[in-house]
């Protein structure tokens, strides 16, 4: 067990960072995005014998956390009228440069989740798709809308003064 | 003139400040515990199938039984902490985050509850009987927390919760609670700011755990 623990807090040291960033930049909203990956984190512990024989752990985390953020989201919007049911709007975490991090995270939202993905977890087209449940056909038409448009996004006068 | 790959460096960087604070030694509490409940349920096993379904209907009455079976376990992330104590589920928040976590959390540990957000709940799923000030405080009771400034503690009874109801922990969100006299939260609800964390303002009530509800 002392080995497993070893083994699964390395892992979490390792990915912690990458997989919030990949949740934030589908649910845009902070606090919801740590809680989110933090619970996902505490499944894979839960689950570590399989998650560590995973082809690719981060990606389980991430699944996880965006399942669970699905599924409580629907059920809210079922079972409540919500008052600010809107999306949070983006708002820019702490630390760095936020102009590009409020490009990702004005882009649609499979253009940010493929961007992510392939920025901080490094996933292939194939894993991407199934990590964020889209047709992996579509992964790389989307990877290329978002790279156009943040290289649009960079050209404006404001990136050109960075 | 930039290429593709200077432009995601680029991205990388903008994103280095987002960084997962909690703890390592969170993580395995959390999960641990996660183990642990999934080991109770599979222990009552198959041969509970009746017996789920009749929890599924009355909601309370099984459930606080399975709950104690495991012993005592607490789950502590950031916003939240849930703890089995001999006298009832004692819940402390100090934000209002992971709200699907923590209706897990009092489901798993024995507590029909539902935890949602909005400043809305409709009124025919009040449980106004049950919301009746002396029956309520004998099922919750809501205190802010000794030394420790803006956090709100629940002390839930699930025994005390009747059969066919659930307990309702709301949140407001951020507009507040705009013209909300309707519906009768039985002189129950709360509101406390947790200074730096975020503010929470909530509201506790039964309502009905049924379809339409």
């Amino acid at each position: 067990v002392d080995t497993d623990a070893a083994a699964f807090t390395e892992f979490y040291a390792s990915a912690r960072d990458d997989c919030l960033r990949v949740v934030l930049a589908t649910v845009r909203d902070r606090p919801a995005a740590e809680d989110l990956v933090a619970e996902a984190f505490a499944r894979a512990w839960a689950s570590w014998r399989k998650v560590s024989r995973h082809p690719a752990p981060r990606a389980w985390v991430v699944r996880t956390a965006l399942n669970a953020h699905r599924s409580w989201w629907r059920r809210r919007q079922r079972e409540v009228a919500v008052a600010d049911a809107e999306a949070p709007a983006a708002e820019a975490p702490a630390g760095g440069d936020p102009l590009l991090m409020a490009a990702v995270l004005r882009l649609p939202l499979r253009q940010r989740q493929v961007i992510a993905c392939r920025l901080f977890l490094d996933l292939d087209t194939a894993q991407t798709a199934q990590t964020i449940g889209i047709a992996s056909g579509t992964v790389t038409a989307h990877l290329a809308r978002a790279i156009e448009t943040l290289r649009g996004e960079f050209a404006h006068p404001t990136f050109k003064e960075r | 003139m930039m290429d593709d790959n200077d432009l995601l460096a680029s991205v990388r960087e903008d994103f280095s400040g987002v960084r997962l604070d909690t703890p390592a030694e969170a993580i395995l509490a959390e999960g641990a515990s996660l183990r642990r409940r999934r080991r109770r349920r599979l222990a009552y096993g198959s041969g509970a199938t009746a017996l789920a379904a009749a929890a599924a209907v009355s909601g309370a009455a099984l459930m606080p039984g399975a709950a104690s079976a495991g012993g005592t376990h607490d789950a502590q992330l950031a916003a939240w902490t849930v703890r089995e104590q001999p006298n009832g589920v004692y819940v402390t928040l100090r934000g209002l985050r992971n709200l699907q976590g923590l209706e897990q959390k009092l489901r798993a540990d024995g507590v029909p509850a539902e935890v949602a957000t909005g400043t809305r709940y409709p009124a025919a799923c009040v449980d106004n009987k049950a919301m009746r000030p002396g029956s309520a405080n004998s099922i919750f009771q809501l205190s802010t927390v000794p030394g420790q400034p803006g956090q709100i503690a629940i002390l839930i009874h699930p025994a005390a919760i009747p059969p066919g109801t659930k307990l309702l922990i709301i949140n407001p969100g951020v507009h507040g609670w705009p013209g909300f006299p309707p519906v009768p939260w039985g002189g129950a609800a709360g509101g406390a700011r947790s200074g730096p964390i975020s503010p929470v303002n909530i509201g506790l009530g039964l309502v009905y755990a049924n379809g339409h509800c």
